[in-house]
């Protein structure tokens, strides 16, 4: 008799932060607190690093005690909302993301102050370890988010156009590698067209020549296992390998061969870089173009062959619709790892944004590295929203969503 | 009319080089205008039998006369337009809507596309489905029983007069397939199309064929009517076949009301009209009555059925 009002009365003691708090499992504060633990240690490393010019060596700068006090209650919020106020987290990632990208413009301004034009502010230990943190902090964001519903998930992209709108005003102006970029305005551009060119060319070539061979290979187990290996086999060679082993036989190809000489092939150069690279990309456009087409429901192309359709129009009716939505996850897979190979065609002369990544390395220039890493992963993770974004847009036109 | 002439498929077993008989000397004609079901064992050559009528499988030997013309004299695509198909598996495309699948004969043949959108409406009515609100349907949003409709509907879309359905109701719950098949019974009536239904479902061959071919390991072991297999089995493999209770199940396939006579069945136990004669037989044996009165919808008694009367079903 008396356990019922006695539970009512616990019920009633609950407060309501702490019980829609606990429709949140554990897995998730973790998340949390894993992202709070680094930025709160971030806030006791060095921040910035300030040198007389970009190759001198410098001293390291901290943040100033209010901002670490600051800092230090922005990491504990996130984590500890998680617990008790779970509204509130994706508003406070976006939050302590939006602070660190603000921190890393105002701390290398207030470095640079009053320092001769060839100093140098490069972002220190403490701005990685706090954004690093501050990601995982606004991933777990996303998930809390996702659970709430509503306006919550987009609140944890708020610091998406936050930062835009600090690049856009200069804010991180006197960030080293925002300086390296103008004095490399012209040259930047050019590089990053080039790294999109040679993606894309070899992509396209891939997609071109991976193709039909799947299509052949789906329909032959034969021949789905040559090719299949062939590809994987390559594969399996090292970038800078299969670019150095390109340079014997192309450049023998040039000169036996004129014509060619004439339109750019050479051992060394964008041609070899591009061979490598379309080598390369078969091997998803392949894989998945053969599971694509394997995998339309046999049913189906029975219905469609005993409806009276040619194997043609079989083909082009049913299996290839069906399977394109597969098949352009392939794609996608080969455009993100071409950006990253793209990144070493520099070594034999092919451009792209590892030309800043290798002069950097040869000249010790940490931001010069930077100016082609941080576009390089950028531009991974574009590609692959975007085509990511094409592969549902097409599966939900073609009825699989 | 469809005409088998010794038909036969043979498959090689590629290890021990030995013949094995898919289908063996089957001669058989399946009338204009009436379903014939093929009932069988699984694995007696139902589906190979079928298939082999719209040449999705090339028979090893014999002839098969489609409208007294030889299949094998037509190209492939031409003659399976000419015959509509519906698989087990239902088989739509999921990329089309329903509209789309249902065009999908009619747009092969190039048939213009307002008559083809007017023939799909008409089509999906028949098959019990509102066209405005499935043609824009893909295929995943609709329920099993649904899909089966629409594969109905399409193998129907270009108006063929010979239709080849294998197990098109073996998918579904015992509810929808009873649904769909009293809805199909229904559509037949109208259209009078010679059909060929693969079953391996008693009942169904039972209560839906005009003719059953039962089939024994690839050859024919009794082609007749439902009555002709049931009260009067060949041989010893078509009364196990079919089973002691095979009578029983014939009368499951028929209403009371269809076997009832004129007569005055005041005072007897009543049953309507629209349940199953086995049920009727049922009710006789509980109420201890050689008779039931079946009344029609409006509660009238419209005849009586006399335990007579299930020997002439
Ligand atoms: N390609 C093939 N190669 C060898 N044997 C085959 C081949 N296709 C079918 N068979 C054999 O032919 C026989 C008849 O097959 P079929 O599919 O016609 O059976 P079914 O009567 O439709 O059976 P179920 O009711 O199970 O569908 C089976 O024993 C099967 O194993
Ligand atoms: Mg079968």
């Amino acid at each position: 008799m008396n356990s019922r009002p006695l539970a009512g009365a616990v019920g009633e003691h609950l407060s309501p932060a702490l019980s829609s708090a606990a429709r949140f499992s554990p897995d998730l504060q973790l998340v949390l607190w894993l992202g709070a633990a680094p930025m709160l240690a971030a806030c006791w490393l060095p921040w910035v690093l300030l040198r007389p010019n970009r190759l001198a060596a410098g001293e390291f700068l901290r943040l100033p005690p209010l901002d670490i006090g600051l800092g230090l209650l922005a990491a504990l919020a996130t984590a500890l909302a998680g617990r008790f106020l779970p509204r509130a987290v994706p508003l406070l990632a976006s939050f302590a993301l939006s602070l660190g990208a603000w921190w890393l413009g105002s701390r290398s301004g207030a470095a640079v102050q009053g320092q001769a034009e060839f100093a140098r502010a490069s972002v220190s230990s403490g701005v990685w370890l706090w954004l690093l943190g501050a990601a995982m902090t606004v991933y777990g964001a996303g998930l809390v988010g996702r659970r709430l519903g509503g306006a919550q998930p987009y609140l944890a992209w708020l610091w998406l156009p936050a930062v835009v709108l600090m690049a856009l005003i200069g804010h991180f102006a006197s960030w080293s590698v925002v300086a390296e970029y103008r004095v490399q305005h012209d040259r930047f551009f050019q590089e990053l067209g080039r790294h999109l060119y040679l993606i894309l060319v070899a992509l396209g070539l891939a997609t071109l020549i991976g193709a039909p061979l799947a299509v052949w290979a789906s329909r032959n187990a034969r021949v789905s296992g040559v090719v299949l290996g062939v590809a994987g086999g390559v594969q399996t060679v090292p970038s800078l390998a299969l670019l150095g082993l390109l340079i014997a036989p192309l450049s023998a190809l040039a000169n036996a061969v004129p014509a060619l000489r004439a339109v750019g092939v050479s051992g060394i150069g964008v041609a070899p870089a591009l061979t490598a690279m379309t080598l390369y990309a078969l091997l998803p456009v392949l894989r998945n173009g053969v599971v694509a087409l394997r995998g339309v429901l046999p049913g189906v192309l029975d219905a469609a062959r005993g409806m009276g359709m040619t194997d043609n129009q079989r083909f082009w009716r049913v299996q290839l619709p069906l399977a394109l939505p597969v098949w352009l996850s392939g794609i996608r897979q080969a455009a993100v790892m071409l950006v990253g190979v793209a990144s070493v065609a520099q070594l034999i002369g092919a451009g792209g944004l590892g030309y800043f990544i290798f002069s950097g390395l040869q000249s010790g220039a940490a931001d010069l590295i930077l100016l082609g890493a941080l576009p390089a992963a950028l531009l991974a993770i574009v590609l692959d929203i975007l085509l990511r974004g094409l592969e549902t847009l097409l599966g939900r036109r073609l009825g699989r969503a | 009319m469809i005409e088998l002439r010794n038909l036969e498929k043979r498959y090689d077993n590629p290890l021990t080089g030995l013949p094995f008989y898919a289908v063996k000397d089957l001669s058989l004609a399946f009338p204009s205008g009436e379903i014939t079901a093929l009932l069988g064992p699984s694995g007696c050559g139902k589906t190979t039998t079928l298939r082999m009528i719209n040449r999705l499988i090339e028979p090893t030997a014999g002839q098969i006369l489609v409208e007294g013309e030889n299949a094998q004299s037509l190209k492939p695509e031409a003659l399976r337009r000419r015959i509509g198909y519906v698989i087990q598996q239902i088989g739509l495309f999921p990329h089309l809507t329903v509209a789309q699948n249902v065009a999908t004969v009619p747009d092969l043949l190039g048939q213009p596309k307002a008559r083809t959108r007017e023939r799909v409406r008409e089509l999906l009515g028949l098959v019990g489905l509102e066209p405005g609100q499935f043609e824009t349907k893909r295929p995943s949003e609709l329920s099993g029983g649904q899909q089966q409709r629409v594969g109905v509907a399409r193998a129907l879309a270009a108006d063929p007069p010979v239709l080849l359905m294998d197990e098109p109701f073996g998918a579904l719950d015992p509810l929808a397939r009873d649904k769909l098949q009293e809805a199909f019974r229904e559509i037949q009536h109208n259209l009078k199309k010679t059909i060929v239904m693969v079953t391996h479902d008693i009942d169904e061959a039972l209560k839906l064929g005009d003719k059953v071919a039962l089939l024994n390991a690839g050859e024919l072991a009794q082609f007749g009517t439902p009555d002709d297999l049931v009260r009067r089995p060949v041989s010893e493999f078509v009364r196990q076949f079919l089973g002691e209770d095979a009578l029983l199940r014939q009368l499951a396939g028929v209403r009371a009301g269809a076997l009832a006579r004129a007569g005055d069945g005041s005072g007897l136990p009543q049953v309507s009209a629209s349940l199953n004669a086995r049920s009727a037989l049922s009710v006789m044996l509980r109420e201890r009555a050689e008779a039931v009165a079946v009344t029609g919808e409006d509660g009238q008694i419209s005849g009586v059925l006399s335990f007579h009367d299930l020997e002439r079903t």
